[in-house]
């Protein structure tokens, strides 16, 4: 026991810069977290990693990443101070027993990382007027997960590399190795949505373990570093070869037979186009099945998770999808239409063009069921709102900007709220309705769901999660009749709110045979490329709204809408873009993938006329991420009209026209490329 | 195994496709200073590092102080010290700091003898080892490795890029505590080497060339100079223990390496008949060692041409004493 702590006292010694910039964040974090409190508008750090750099004040923000950071930084110096790598190192001919040594290493982690953490966390909770010693289990919690999550691999990478340069390179091959395993998954779209585990995570945990034990034991760097090959390979291997059908099957297990299903599924209005990516595939068709799907239980919310499509044609032709990802698309009460994508075969597609076929979709699903259903009207002040927090309904800063809705914020200890669902008849909001909007009607209803992991506490450095309750999705809502921006009514003190605790009551999958379907006519169907709205990377929703009908001027003179209604508009971060900029997406239930186009089941595009010119400006990833907002359906009007479709070269020509024209796609490109923005336009609620 | 704080036995090392140490067997007594002495590349250090259990043998073993080398960590190594030329030491750490720190490692350190190190070395305390010249840091690391009365002191090539004035000192320091350690040194400066080294072992090519008591090596080498009435001829075939054969004039000229008057005097007498004058003269460690270095490089050379047979196959299982592998080839 000497000798660890002697070994500990010689490495705090040593690393007492590393160590004070760590207590400098984690102090200066722990400051900051109480005022993005207290200013909900300003929102400084939430407990989610992913997003953080996207804030109104960055330098804030980037306190989420650099505090791990600083940890991990902690930890790889520690580890490589009595490097395990090379054979010059002189504590290697010194008596040092192994197991002395990793304790120390580990004591040091433990007192420099960990307790920091315990005690920022202590200190968050009590700030936050909760009582820490309540939730010392999901304290714990979150320091497992940061322990293995984040400090275990990196002392198993500074286990193998000798210098915080080689592992930097180390992770550069790491960070290469995932892009690749992200871009193999999107050829396995089943592996999304359907879990492998328990094996990845054994082996995830299992392999950092081994590699220090074996580092520490016996300095074996080749063996090590091997160990960790294996586990990139491992994880590659089994994501290739895993039976998908097995794992969904055994995942979302289908009805037993003779059961009725709660469930009917009905084909929506007008089947559409799109293409994969910005060049057409001459060898396969996109299809956009607009699909509604009725419940049993009209209160219960569906998260789509995967879909898949069979064919059957008049001639005994059969064709198979194949299972889709869904992305999760959520179904709150009173949605019913979503769409489900698949591209088949063109041969096929040729064949089957003029017959009515029968399709059999087969959907895979978590089915939540409302319950506990109660009224609750919103105090003034701060009130305790069971199973959500510490709330208060106030406004959110600054209090003028367009689009968003007043609401509640919470503060909640160590998670977000298992599952809550409120709903609000709009017309019984208390706040006070904007100048000039009429009144809303006694059915227009909106409604916000709120769903966590049910662990003892989310992975993150603070354990008060900070979260909005508000109405995210609207119906019955009418249209402002002039198309200007105004925020909705929203959540004010007075307001009586129906809240409720959706449980889960499993997965499963369901299938149905639809027949009499027409396959779209490619001749008929216009792509227009509406993407699919929901990127990774950006904060959550404020507020959602619908996009006004955007009229295309210069073509045939015929008004014809491009949103019609259900958009989300993000609003991005000041300083980002400008003020102003925003994000149209579409709802969770009319999202298609990206280079989708769609005709009137999402849009009905300008320039249908015009000789397909609008097309190749659709093709164009660009276009497809921006498609809807009022400036590029301009431009790609404009470009279509002048640039028809010549046989052989019209998409590749009327797209290079278009950028080079200098518009605004052109000249947004590169921000647009990370997401669909545009300028503010006129938005309006249904 | 008695008697042997160090024993190899057929150790062998390969790196991907260098073979760095070949069968090599090696023996140091117990209380001898034993200088291993090859040239660059000859397997040295890799030998060295097999013995401290900082490498794995790819076959073969070794014992240390009785223990396998593989075994060797731990508790076991707070008798053993070790001194290398490149060794990466803590160099944030101040030399007192540096003691300080070492010290609980070692139950048997001795802080009076820690004093007389840092005193006889002149070593500054306060100043840190990052700073400290390349001498006094070798010199910092030597008094670490014998402030505890190690039974071992294993040196790689503790002298290398020094100046006369700290080698003196790290040798005397080493002497000074000859008598209770056994000492393994390797090195190319066979001068100082030669002034207190009771055993040398040639290293050549991964393998012993030969392994014996110092007083005992420079008795068998002699530089030997032969004077003739007129001018002979080279002879075809000479024993093989004689190397550098060469004439000039009337004087031939070679190097004895298994002198023995009679028996010398013999094989001259068999080889050119009579002489007018035999002149037999001692031969230094740097002269023997340079005289086997090139007579391994011509075997080399040889044993690369494809009609002869390799040098290193026919002296493959040489013994780690005597000329073995001249015998051998012999």
């Amino acid at each position: 026991m000497n000798l660890i702590i002697h070994i500990f006292l010689k490495d705090a010694r040593h690393l007492w810069r590393e160590i004070a910039v760590s207590f400098a964040l984690v102090a200066t974090y722990g400051g900051n977290v109480p005022y993005s409190w207290a200013h909900p508008g300003v929102r400084g750090v939430e407990l989610s990693f992913a997003g953080a750099f996207f804030g109104a004040q960055f330098w804030a923000r980037l306190l989420v990443v650099l505090v791990p950071l600083a940890w991990a930084f902690t930890v790889i110096r520690v580890i490589q101070s009595e490097s395990l790598v090379g054979d010059r190192q002189f504590w290697v001919t010194r008596p040092y027993d192994w197991r002395q040594l990793l304790a120390a290493k580990l004591l040091f982690i433990l007192v420099f990382v960990n307790l920091p953490m315990f005690v920022l966390d202590l200190f968050l909770l009590s700030k936050a007027d909760f009582t820490p010693l309540r939730y010392l289990a999901g304290l714990f919690w979150m320091q497992l997960l940061m322990t293995i999550i984040l400090l275990l691999p990196m002392a198993a990478l500074a286990a193998v590399t000798a210098t915080v340069v080689q592992l930097l390179l180390t992770l550069l091959v790491i960070v290469l190795y995932l892009v690749g395993s992200s871009a193999l998954e999107q050829h396995l779209p089943a592996s999304s949505f359907t879990s492998t585990d328990p094996l990845p995570t054994i082996l995830m945990i299992a392999t950092p373990f081994a590699v220090i034990a074996l580092q520490y034991a016996r300095r074996r760097t080749a063996w090590a570093r091997l160990l960790i090959l294996g586990l990139m390979g491992a994880l590659v291997l089994i994501s290739v070869a895993a039976p998908y059908r097995t794992l969904i099957h055994r995942q979302y297990p289908p009805p037993k037979i003779g059961e009725q299903s709660p469930f009917q599924l009905g084909l929506g209005q007008n089947p559409g186009l799109w293409q994969r990516g910005s060049i057409p595939d001459p060898k396969e068709a996109g299809i956009v099945l607009p699909l509604t799907i009725s419940r049993a239980d009209p209160d219960s919310i569906l998260i789509m998770k995967g879909s898949r499509v069979e064919l059957d044609g008049p001639n005994g032709e059969h064709w198979d999808a194949g299972w889709i990802s869904m992305n999760s698309i959520n179904l709150l009460p009173g949605e019913n239409l979503f769409s489900v994508n698949f591209a088949m075969p063109r041969s096929l597609y040729d064949r089957l063009i003029d017959s009515p076929i029968e399709l059999r979709v087969t959907l895979a699903f978590a089915y939540f069921q409302d319950a506990n259903r109660r009224k609750f009207v919103v105090p003034n002040g701060t009130f305790s709102l069971p199973e959500a927090g510490l709330c208060s309904a106030m406004p959110i800063e600054p209090p003028t900007q367009p689009g968003f809705t007043p609401m509640i914020s919470c503060l909640a200890p160590m998670h977000r709220p298992t599952s809550l669902l409120l709903t609000l008849k709009l017309a019984e909001s208390t706040c006070p309705l904007p100048q000039g909007q009429p009144a809303l009607p006694l059915d227009s209803v909106g409604r916000g769901w709120i769903e966590s992991s049910e662990s003892p506490a989310e992975f993150g450095i603070s354990p008060v999660s900070q979260f909005e309750l508000a109405p995210f999705t609207f119906s019955n809502v009418p249209s402002y009749p002039d198309g200007a921006v105004r925020p909705l009514t929203g959540i004010c003190p007075g307001t009586p709110l129906t809240l409720s605790n959706p449980h889960m009551v499993g997965d499963t999958q369901f299938t149905q045979a639809l027949a009499g379907f027409h396959l779209p006519d490619s001749q008929k169907s216009i792509p227009t490329g509406l993407s699919s709205g929901t990127r990774p990377g950006f904060g959550e929703r404020p507020s959602r709204l619908s996009c006004a009908p955007i009229q295309c001027e210069s073509c045939s003179g015929r008004p014809v809408p491009i949103l019609k209604k259900g958009n989300t508009i993000r609003f991005w971060p000041r300083g980002e873009l400008g003020p102003g900029y925003r994000e149209c997406v579409r709802p969770r239930h009319r999202q298609v993938p990206r280079g989708a186009s769609v005709d009137r089941a999402g849009t009905a595009p300008p320039c249908v006329r015009s000789g397909g010119g609008y097309r190749s400006a659709a093709s164009f990833p660009i276009a497809d991420a921006i498609s809807g907002s009022r400036p590029a359906a301009r431009s790609a009007c404009r470009s279509g009209c002048r640039v028809p479709r010549r046989p052989g070269s019209g998409r590749r020509d009327a797209r290079t026209a278009w950028v080079r024209k200098g518009s605004p796609v052109g000249r947004l490109r590169p921000q647009i490329a990370r997401a669909a923005v545009y300028e503010t336009g006129p938005v309006r609620a249904e | 195994m008695t008697n042997a704080a160090i024993r190899t036995e057929n150790l062998s090392k390969q790196f991907k496709k260098v073979e760095a140490l070949r069968n090599l067997n090696l023996t140091v007594p117990d209380g001898a200073v034993y200088a291993l002495v090859g040239p660059n590349g000859a397997g040295k250090t890799t030998a060295i590092k097999i013995l401290m259990n900082i490498f794995g043998a790819t076959f073969g073993r070794a014992e240390v102080l009785g223990i396998d080398s593989s075994r060797l960590r731990g508790r076991l190594l707070s008798s053993i010290g070790y001194v290398s030329e490149n060794q990466e030491v803590p160099d944030w750490m101040r030399v007192g700091v540096f003691f300080a720190y070492l010290r609980p490692f070692y139950p048997t350190w001795d802080r009076d003898l820690e004093k007389e190190l840092v005193r006889q070395f002149d070593l500054p305390l306060d100043r840190k080892l990052r700073d400290l010249s390349r001498g006094m840091r070798m010199k910092a690391a030597l008094a670490s490795s014998l402030a505890y009365h190690p039974k071992l002191i294993v040196l790689d090539e503790p002298f290398t890029g020094l100046d006369p004035l700290v080698r003196d000192e790290l040798i005397q320091g080493l002497l000074d505590r000859a008598e209770e350690s056994t000492i393994l040194i390797s090195s190319h400066d066979l001068a100082e080497v030669e002034t207190f080294a009771s055993h040398v072992g040639y290293l050549e090519n991964g393998q012993v060339r030969f392994s014996e008591e110092l007083t005992s090596l420079v008795d068998r080498f002699r530089e030997v100079e032969l004077t003739f009435e007129t001018p002979p001829a080279l002879p075809k075939a000479a024993p093989e223990t004689w190397l550098e054969l060469s004439a000039s004039a009337a004087v031939i000229r070679f190097i004895e390496s298994r002198f023995d008057p009679g028996q010398t005097n013999r094989h001259i007498r068999s080889v050119f008949g009579e002489t007018r004058d035999v002149t037999f003269t001692p031969m230094s460690l740097r002269s023997i060692f340079l005289a086997m270095a090139k007579a391994g490089r011509e075997r080399a050379e040889t044993a690369s041409e494809p009609s002869t047979t390799s040098v290193a196959k026919t002296s493959g299982g040489a013994e780690s004493s005597g000329m073995d592998g001249e015998e051998a080839r012999s």
